[in-house]
């Protein structure tokens, strides 16, 4: 796997890491790869395998784009990746920095990354079904959500996302609607939300008798 | 033996040798008469032992003791006579004979007369009266002495001495002439035969008493016997020297012998006589200086024609003796002495033929033996050839001619590598050439050149034999005369080779060098050339820029252009300033050779050194014709090594000399392409203007080279030049309207960049036009192009709109600004019909706009003064009733535009129709995707 975009003073850091933590680098090798049935979204944070190391180290980086240090949390990911490269989430967070900026190619290729690590982590194509939506590629946008939410039903952001998509950019408003209403099971109590569903229970009913009756007059 | 026979002997032989030493050579004036006139001399003999003294004082005192015993007594007087004469002979041997008392013989032959008076019987008398004889003969009284031999051959013939006896007799005879006598004395004792001693001796008196006698035919046969005891199995030498084997007397004697049997055979019949002798006698081994010293006296005498049959007569009866040749020869010098031209000529002749080197002579006669013999056949052939050359020569004759030359080629086929036969071969040569036989005087001259090691005449005779080639050259047809031509340069060279130093060699080589070059033979030529040129000490100017014209041309023939122009430059220092146009001719020959070289340089793909030859044709011949081309071709081929910089310094040098070239057009495109290919956009888009505004290029090319011009001004940023380019596409080009509306375009676009509104506004109008003029041609493109100018058009027309504001009295205003509304959304109307996706959302956002606005306008609007609090709320309530349908047309436009989403419109008009959607309709449009602020799964 390669570092996908990182900035000269990254690859200068990287390199004196290298030269410096060459044990570390030795120690960390078995955590490359994870079992099967530890991986996937939502998976527990506290996991056993994750090294208590890249696990504060990934931690302290999140707490900074938390914080809303970007600089100081791409630095801290980048870092992290040099250590860790087989966390895809490290990858989502970089992306996530990216996209602030509207570089869509880095973005892109951060993603292509975490995804290229895990095909299906949820999170990852969550943000790829963004930065397609932002480019008007919604149907490469919805595939990436439905995916999300194929391999990660309980991923509630992906239903929310994928019913913004099919109302406003895809003109599907029941599609639309079934989204919207899976959020709210898996989300639950989003009183706005709530508003839009009825707002589309309604448009689709009218339209819904709209059709009947286009039906009726032909 | 006794002393008395050796001094007798002695004196004998003093005889012959006195008359020897006088007569060692034959002189004219010797004669039979001068033999007889030799004196008698007697030569001292040996000492006497003193014992001889005292014996004979013994046997006095004996005599005086024993008186009376006669045998014992007469004994003793003969020893004592004998001792007394011996004791008198040493006294003479001691002393000078002439001193001698005569009487001390006298007591000798007292003494022996006594013994013979006194013992008459004594046995020993014959040795007494020998003994006597000699006393007598001694002291001088010969007829004594005569006497007593004549007793003592009569009384005692069987004595030993009697051989002696007989020749002492024949000698006092023949002094005293009495030759009768003395030839039968001579015989008796040649009769004897080679056993006494006194046999030569007498064979030789013999044949002089009977030549005396004049029986020269009776003479012979004791001299031949002589001879053949004296020379017989001896080898003679020839010539003076023929006798050297011999000691000095013996040489004397036969020499002699020789001179009587010459004049011998004169007084008979010559050599007649000579063959009929030995036809008799037998042909002795010497019998060739037999007739030679019969011929040489004749010789002697004058009588030519006797000698020389005297000679011929041996040769002619024994031809292939080795000595014959001698004597021919001997034949050709009496004639010659004898003054007969004719008989001379003839007699070598003779002599050639006879003995030629392929005669059967030389069968029997080695050459090495008989080296005199060559050297007389040279001799005579030298003769014969150069006495019918100077006929030849004196008179003109054919026949002297191929008579001289017959003679040369006989010394030639005798004589092949003799060292002399070069030279006579040059002669051959040079009678065949004065006899105008060119062909053969050619092959003559050659193998006198060539054949012979070098000699003095070596390098004249190739000389000549190129003269002769041309001679002979003169007299072929066509067709003998290119192989006889080709023979000649051949032979030309080979004399050039071989004689250097000749001072024709250079000519020479230059003139085959010419005949090479005008054949075609341009290999040879070239090679000749050079050897010309080559020469030391060189060859003069005239040749050598001959030599340099041959080789110059030569090569360029050849296709040799470096060696060829190196070669004019040769030819050029030679040729005189003076000679104008031969100097023009070689200037334009070496700049010809240069272009050349640049030629193949090029076709074998080496562009730098094809560059090079064509430019330094300037340098090197500045007003050369080809020089234009050249630095043309020099051009081309520094665009093909993408030498741009390069190129394009050419071009412009050549554009500047040769301003009205007809390669001026394609100058200009390579100069084009070479300013384009080395960044220089701007000196490029000039030459394609060039390209454009020229009235050889086609249409086509020139409204391209426009349009390259354009894109080059505009890479090169230089407005102003690019929009005088595009106008004059947009003039000129109306046709196609795809490249037309393009250029209105890119105007468009320049006056944009110029903040020139009036024109830009002018330049969009012209888009709009151009399109919808395009009839058949109109496309897309075309449309899009119209599309974006009429939106463009249509920003003033909003700008003014949104400009107009609301104010009392709103009735005018609202007039004012509705106005302006219905022109505006005209022209969006307008542009929205194109159908261009992105003019269309553009334009239904703009519409939208202008719906939204007026509505927003309407309600900020400046409220009517003076109204209360009710009637104020009853006119929003009216002005909201008014404006809802307006905000209601705005909407349904923004969402018009929203829609296209889902066909995949999603550009900056469709982004922003939602932005309004969102702010006018937040309930439903306000929705924005939600994702983590921060993923805090590590996977």
């Amino acid at each position: 796997m390669s570092l996908p975009c990182f900035s000269d003073r990254v690859r200068s850091l990287a390199r004196s890491l290298i030269c410096i933590g060459a044990l570390l680098v030795c120690g960390c090798a078995s955590t490359g790869s994870l079992p099967d049935g530890q991986r996937g979204a939502g998976g527990d944070p506290a996991a056993s395998d994750v090294p208590p190391r890249a696990r504060a180290l990934f931690d302290q980086a999140a707490s900074f784009l938390a914080a809303g240090d970007f600089t100081e949390a791409e630095l801290r990911f980048e870092q992290f990746l040099l250590q860790f490269p087989d966390y895809p989430g490290a990858y989502v967070n970089l992306a996530l920095i990216y996209a602030r900026d509207g570089g869509e190619a880095a973005t892109r290729s951060a993603l292509d990354a975490a995804l290229a690590i895990d095909p299906e982590f949820a999170p990852a194509l969550n943000q790829l079904g963004l930065l397609h939506r932002r480019h008007g590629r919604f149907h490469d946008a919805e595939a990436a959500y439905l995916k999300a939410v194929t391999v990660s039903p309980e991923y509630a952001l992906a239903h929310y996302n994928l019913g913004v998509l099919n109302e406003l950019y895809l003109q599907r408003l029941d599609a639309a609607l079934e989204h919207f209403k899976q959020y709210q099971e898996l989300a639950g109590g989003d009183r706005q939300v709530e508003k839009w569903i009825a707002d589309l229970k309604r448009r689709v009913a009218a339209d819904r008798r709209a059709a009947n009756l286009a039906d009726g007059q032909s | 033996m006794n002393r008395s026979g050796t001094v007798l002997a002695t004196i004998a032989a003093a005889v012959t040798l006195s008359a020897s030493a006088e007569t060692e050579k034959w002189h004219a004036k010797d004669t039979i008469e001068s033999l007889e006139s030799r004196r008698v001399e007697i030569d001292p003999g040996g000492s006497i032992p003193n014992s001889a003294a005292l014996a004979r004082d013994n046997y006095r005192a004996f005599l005086d003791l024993v008186s009376d015993d006669p045998d014992l007594r007469a004994e003793a007087m003969r020893r004592l006579g004998d001792l007394e004469l011996e004791a008198i002979e040493a006294r003479q041997l001691g002393e000078n004979i002439e001193s001698l008392a005569p009487h001390g013989y006298d007591d000798a032959v007292e003494l022996y007369r006594e013994l013979l008076a006194a013992y008459p019987d004594y046995r020993r008398n014959d040795t007494v009266l020998y003994q006597l004889a000699r006393g007598y003969e001694t002291g001088g009284r010969t007829d004594e002495a005569l006497v007593v031999l004549n007793e003592l051959a009569g009384r005692y013939p069987d004595t030993p001495m009697i051989d002696e006896v007989q020749f002492r007799r024949g000698e006092m005879l023949f002094l005293r002439k009495q030759y009768d006598d003395a030839e039968a004395a001579y015989r008796a004792a040649a009769g004897f035969g080679a056993s006494s001693r006194f046999f030569e001796q007498s064979l030789y008196k013999l044949g002089w008493t009977r030549f005396k006698l004049a029986a020269h035919k009776e003479s012979l046969e004791p001299f031949f016997a002589l001879l053949d005891r004296k020379i017989g199995g001896v080898e003679l030498l020839d010539g003076d020297k023929r006798l050297e084997g011999l000691g000095r007397a013996e040489r004397e004697l036969v020499e002699d012998t020789f001179r009587v049997l010459s004049i011998s055979f004169s007084y008979m019949d010559g050599a007649a006589s000579i063959g009929d002798f030995m036809e008799a006698y037998g042909q002795p081994e010497y019998a060739h200086v037999i007739y030679m010293n019969l011929g040489d006296l004749y010789l002697e005498k004058q009588r030519y024609v006797d000698a020389a049959r005297t000679y011929e007569a041996f040769v002619g009866q024994d031809p292939l003796h080795p000595k014959a040749p001698l004597l021919q020869v001997e034949v050709i010098e009496a004639y010659r002495q004898g003054g007969f031209p004719s008989l001379v000529l003839e007699a070598k002749k003779n002599f050639v033929d006879r003995y030629g080197m392929t005669g059967v002579f030389w069968v029997r006669n080695p050459r090495s033996q008989n080296t005199a013999v060559v050297a007389h056949v040279k001799a005579n052939l030298t003769d014969l050839a150069q006495h019918y050359h100077a006929l030849a020569q004196l008179g003109g004759k054919q026949v002297d001619y191929r008579e001289a030359a017959r003679w040369y080629r006989k010394y030639l086929a005798f004589f092949p590598e003799d060292p002399d036969s070069a030279s006579t071969n040059f002669l051959l040569a040079e009678i065949l050439f004065e006899s105008r036989d060119f062909e053969n005087a050619t092959k003559e001259y050659e193998r006198t050149a060539y054949f012979y090691p070098v000699h003095g005449k070596s390098s004249e005779a190739g000389y000549a034999a190129l003269l002769a080639y041309r001679e002979h050259e003169r007299t072929l047809d066509e067709h003998a005369r290119i192989a006889w031509h080709r023979d000649y340069l051949d032979s030309g060279l080979r004399f050039a080779d071989a004689f250097p130093e000749h001072p024709e060699s250079g000519a020479v080589l230059t003139s085959v060098a010419e005949d090479l070059f005008s054949q075609g033979d341009f290999d040879l030529a070239i090679a000749v050339g050079r050897a010309v040129v080559a020469k030391q000490p060189p060859v003069d100017d005239t040749l050598a820029r001959t030599a340099w014209t041959v080789i110059a041309h030569a090569e360029f023939d050849m296709h040799n252009f470096a060696d060829a122009e190196v070669a004019y430059y040769e030819l050029q220092s030679r040729t005189p300033g003076s000679d104008a146009q031969a100097r023009a001719e070689v200037r334009d020959r070496i700049a010809s050779s240069i272009y050349k070289q640049g030629e193949i340089a090029r076709d074998a793909g080496d562009l730098e050194a094809a560059v090079t030859h064509f430019t330094r044709i300037a340098d090197a011949v500045p007003e050369s014709g080809i020089r234009q081309t050249a630095e043309y071709d020099a051009a081309a081929a520094l665009i093909n090594l993408e030498a741009w910089d390069r190129a394009s310094a050419v071009l412009e040098e050549f554009r500047g000399n040769y301003p009205d070239s007809e390669f001026a057009d394609d100058v200009t495109q390579k100069l084009a392409v070479s300013y384009v290919k080395s960044g220089q956009s701007v000196a490029a888009a000039r030459e394609f203007e060039r390209i454009a505004f020229s009235g050889t290029n086609t249409a086509a090319v020139r409204r391209e080279a426009l349009w390259t011009a354009s894109t080059l001004y505009e890479e090169a940023g230089l407005i102003v030049d690019e929009q005088r380019v595009l106008d004059a596409i947009v003039a000129r080009y109306p046709d196609p309207i795809a490249e037309s509306i393009e250029a209105r375009f890119r105007l468009l676009g320049i006056a944009e960049a110029m903040g020139d509104h009036a024109q830009r506004e002018q330049r969009l109008r012209d888009i709009v036009q151009a399109d919808s003029q395009a009839g058949t041609q109109r496309s897309d493109r075309t449309r899009f192009l119209a599309a974006t100018a009429s939106i463009e058009l249509a920003e003033p027309v909003r700008q003014r709109f949104e400009g107009l504001k609301l104010t009392q009295p709103l009735d005018e205003s609202v007039r004012i600004k509705r106005q302006a509304m219905e022109e505006v959304i005209e022209v969006y109307t307008r542009a929205a019909e194109y159908g261009v996706a992105s003019v269309t959302t553009a334009a239904t956002y703009h519409l939208a706009e202008v719906y939204r606005t007026f509505s927003a306008d309407l309600m900020a609007s400046e409220r009517p003064h003076g109204l209360d609090d009710l009637a104020l709320e009853q006119y929003e309530l009216l002005l909201e009733e008014q404006t809802f349908p307006i905000e209601e047309q705005a909407i349904e436009l923004y969402k018009a535009n929203t829609d296209r989403a889902a066909g995949g419109v999603y550009d900056e008009w469709v982004k922003r129709s939602f932005l309004r959607l969102a702010e006018m309709m937040p309930a439903r449009y306000a929705k924005t995707e939600r994702s983590e602020d921060v993923v805090t799964v590590l996977f």
